[in-house]
């Protein structure tokens, strides 16, 4: 905002709303933070909860687990998926849309391979759900980790699929990575919200994968 | 999480990004209508799906009733509803990279408008409007069905079973829908307007939030057809995991308002925080606003945990897990934590938004500032983090250790403290003010004489030992009552009043509104006074049969309540005959308000503003002779717009 001979205020409204979109997305981004944060730890909190009552002695009594070795797959998998995509978005704010586009590529493909073992665990649970309360607070868990999973593959998917269809858009402007023109900014504030969210999800990950398989 | 891109760079210009959704054809449009066949060929289809994976089972083949089967229905039913409306239009669009620019906004919509997926706030307010309106009012019949029941202690006109569902539904559908009733008309509608932007954030969650409210009603109504659910609007474990499928009606219509009031308030703080105009200071913030923000904080921190709890007994239901049942390793406390760790937040949910309508207002009549602006903002602040510290007091005579009843006792009564700034606020902005004594100023003291009762009622609850002896009885259900009722709903019918103009630019009549006014507020206390009466002398909550020595007052409480519902309904009919019939036009403001909202023409146009406002000071300089115009209406616009 500045102001003119007249003292009128003078706006760019254009750009004024183009920031305001960037902001948007930023909220939007850190809302989703919070929301899943607080859905999980809700689930969290039943786990404690169950666990630290015992009650009837039927918390976990055999020491049954679902499968680590699923459990481990899949959250490595989220962690390597949120580090590719983290050194691909360094790369194509250096202009490397491509070497962006192949970590997604490998990020979207761990994620989806992921929500898959996620579901898979489903069906080679050593217990019946009303086993114990660990079956329980398992049972609950999986389903949700699979739905945020293929969430954030959706996520990746549409602004991979923008990236390729925005190729040209952006040729003459140093591409996508570094073109000034507003779509660009767009995408890459939407990239970030991405980063940030897998980055919280890997966290996320570890978190529940020490619950559910280390101090089960 | 998938961030819905709705909305894009440029502004202002039709099209190509301000506001409005999923641009569609113009010789033809997915509404209601096609969500309905779709919705219903959704439900049947997960209806036989579920029948089709479970009905084989043990614990259903004989039970009469199939739980997988009634959730699947839901889940494809609203599947089949978003599909039918058109609004999954753009998240499939969004898998081949192509971007739906938003529909272009328009002055003047046609009537399907308003039953469609529109993307304009405008038209999303008024759909609340009339949606939250009429969930309100069903909710309010089935108030007077538990009344008439309550006529007699001995002649009974339903059965206790049917009398318990009728509550449950009476409950759930008021604490269940009614969390969206400022958020959603007045919020969607007024919160652009009054921060100066000619947008919000996320238009198409926007509209998710308001077209999950449907299935969330049906689902909920369902119920009652399907048995009932014998809980109550708690849901309490373990006769929520025994109950029949109509208990699945109350959990998948209450996640699904979950769905809604995240999407709502993600849309909002996104809105709030990024979309004020230049000059629109947090410190010149309109109080309102100030309302809808903190309460979608609350949302969001809160609402998930509810939808936990729901999801889990929906998986004790339905899966046979048993998270809330002590005997395989789980425990019903599990719920009553889940729940009511949502279900406190959730009354400042209701009572925010009421307190911020009444803050909003008042000023307007009372033609001088607000008392203690900042204050207000505290308040609110303190009563959002507050409420996230005293749901233990739900579980006093439930189970609590009891080493932690006093710390919960004394967060409850630590809230009181910034819910008495909100008070004393209202009370400083109208000491010494020359009121003008129009309908909506009639309204908002009439929340400050009801909650008076319900806040003063609601201190003394808190303490161990008193609600040891009163929580169920009616005393309780009349404190809930006076804070609920008495306020939100009373701020609500101000609004309604103050904001016909720019909602649907006419006035409404004063003297019609003064007849509804004192009905209603006369009836109000009517019904809900002697109700601590009873409370006090013994009369249980949720139960049909009652000391015949208390017949005299529940006849004068139901009496007293068919006034209240002739009172709403004299509402109703002269609100349609004047937004329909006769139309008494308003002029520009008539309040003669500084809020930016009223700056707009009417009716407001397509964009809001023509061009972005540039504030310049704050709305509440009533009575200051220095204070300036509150915004530069027509500023200097550079880049494409000038």
């Amino acid at each position: 905002m500045a102001a003119n001979l007249d003292e009128k205020p003078v706006i760019d409204e254009e750009a004024y709303y183009h920031d305001a979109s960037l902001g948007g997305l930023w909220t939007a981004s850190r809302s989703a933070v919070a929301v899943t944060a607080t859905a999980y730890g809700g689930i969290a909190f039943a786990y404690f909860y169950l666990r630290s009552l015992n009650s009837n002695n039927a918390w976990d009594p055999g020491g049954v687990t679902a499968s680590a070795i699923l459990g481990t797959l899949i959250v490595v998998m989220a962690i390597v998926a949120a580090v590719s995509n983290s050194l691909g978005a360094r790369r194509l704010r250096k202009g490397g849309v491509v070497d962006w586009q192949v970590s997604a590529v490998f990020s979207l493909f761990l994620i989806l391979l992921s929500a898959g073992f996620q579901i898979w665990s489903l069906t080679r649970l050593p217990f019946t759900p009303s086993t114990s309360g660990y079956a329980g607070v398992y049972i609950a868990f999986a389903p949700v980790n699979a739905v945020v999973l293929v969430l954030i593959a959706y996520w990746i998917e549409t602004l991979l699929v923008k990236s390729i269809r925005a190729k040209r858009e952006f040729a003459q402007d140093g591409g996508l990575g570094l073109s000034s023109l507003p779509a660009a900014e767009s995408f890459r504030a939407n990239l970030e919200g991405l980063g940030f969210y897998m980055n919280f999800f890997a966290l996320l990950s570890i978190v529940f994968f020490v619950i559910y398989y280390v101090i089960a | 999480m998938a961030i819905d891109m709705s909305q894009s760079t440029g502004v202002g210009r039709s099209g190509d990004a301000g506001g409005a959704s999923a641009a569609p054809s113009s010789r033809y449009r997915l509404n209601f209508i096609t969500g309905t066949i779709a919705a219903a060929i959704g439900y049947l289809f997960g209806h036989w799906l579920g029948n089709a994976i479970a009905g084989h089972y043990p614990s259903i083949v004989n039970s009469g009733s199939n739980d997988p089967a009634m959730l699947l229905g839901f889940i494809f039913g609203t599947v089949g509803w978003f599909a039918g409306l058109g609004a999954l239009n753009y998240p499939i669009a969004k898998l081949w990279g192509r971007e739906v620019p938003l529909a272009e906004k328009k002055d003047k919509y046609p009537f399907m408008e308003y039953f469609s997926y529109s993307t304009d706030h405008k038209v999303v307010g008024k759909q609340y409007l009339v949606g939250m309106l009429f969930y309100f009012f069903i909710g309010g019949l089935l108030a007077l069905a538990i009344r008439t029941e309550l006529l007699s202690p001995t002649y009974h006109i339903w059965g206790p079973a049917t009398y318990i569902e009728v509550v449950g539904e009476h409950g759930t559908m008021m604490m269940m829908m009614m969390t969206s009733i400022v958020m959603g008309p007045f919020g969607n509608f007024l919160i652009p307007l009054m921060i100066g932007s000619k947008k919000m954030a996320f238009p198409r969650l926007e509209a998710a939030s308001f077209w999950f409210t449907i299935p969330a009603f049906f689902a909920l109504l369902s119920a009652l057809w399907e048995g009932g659910f014998q809980t109550g609007w708690t849901g309490y474990a373990p006769l929520s995991i025994q109950g029949g499928v109509g208990q699945d009606g109350y959990l998948y219509g209450f996640a699904m308002m979950g769905f809604s009031m995240i999407l709502a308030s993600i849309n909002m703080v996104a809105t709030i925080i990024n979309y004020r105009a230049p000059g629109m200071r947090w410190s010149r913030m309109p109080v309102f606003a100030w309302g809808m923000i903190t309460t979608a904080f609350t949302m969001l921190l809160s609402v998930p945990v509810l939808i936990d709890g729901l999801y889990v007994l929906g998986l004790d239901r339905a899966v046979q897990t048993s998270m809330l049942y002590g005997e395989h390793g789980g425990s019903p406390f599990l719920w009553e934590n889940l729940f009511w760790f949502f279900g406190h937040p959730e009354v400042y949910l209701l009572a925010l938004p009421g307190f911020a309508l009444t803050t909003e207002i008042l000023p307007v009549f009372c033609r001088k500032p607000i008392f203690a602006y900042k204050t207000s903002a505290a308040g609110m602040i303190g009563v959002a983090v507050l409420s996230f510290f005293v749901w233990q007091h739900h579980l006093f005579n439930s189970g609590i250790n009891p080493d932690m009843r006093p710390l919960f006792m004394l967060s409850t009564e630590l809230i009181s403290i910034p819910t008495g700034f909100l008070y004393l606020v209202g009370m400083g902005t109208i000491w010494r003010a020359r009121v003008r004594f129009t309908v909506p100023m009639l309204f908002m003291l009439a929340v400050f004489f009801n909650f008076l009762w319900g806040g003063i009622t609601g201190v003394y609850n808190s303490d161990v030992p008193v609600d040891a002896l009163i929580h169920g009885s009616f005393f309780v259900m009349a404190h809930f009552h006076f804070t609920i009722m008495g306020q939100l709903m009373f701020a609500v019918m101000g609004a309604v009043y103050y904001y016909t103009p720019l909602l649907f630019g006419i006035k409404l009549s004063e003297k019609l509104g003064k007849i509804h006014f004192w009905s209603m507020f006369i009836a109000f206390n009517s019904t809900f006074i002697p109700l601590f009466i009873v409370g006090f002398l013994g009369q249980p909550r949720r139960v049909f049969e009652y000391a015949t020595r208390l017949q005299g007052l529940n006849q004068w409480v139901t009496i007293s309540s068919y006034v209240l519902g002739l009172s709403l309904a004299f509402f109703v009919v002269t609100f349609v005959w004047q937004l329909v019939v006769s139309r008494p036009a308003s002029p520009k403001n008539p309040w003669e308000s500084r809020g930016m909202e009223w700056q707009v023409n009417i009716p407001i146009p397509a964009e809001n503003f023509e061009r972005i406002p540039v504030v310049l000071s704050g709305p509440y300089e009533y009575g200051n002779p220095n204070a300036g115009p509150i915004a530069d209406l027509d500023p200097v616009v550079v880049g494409s717009e000038s």
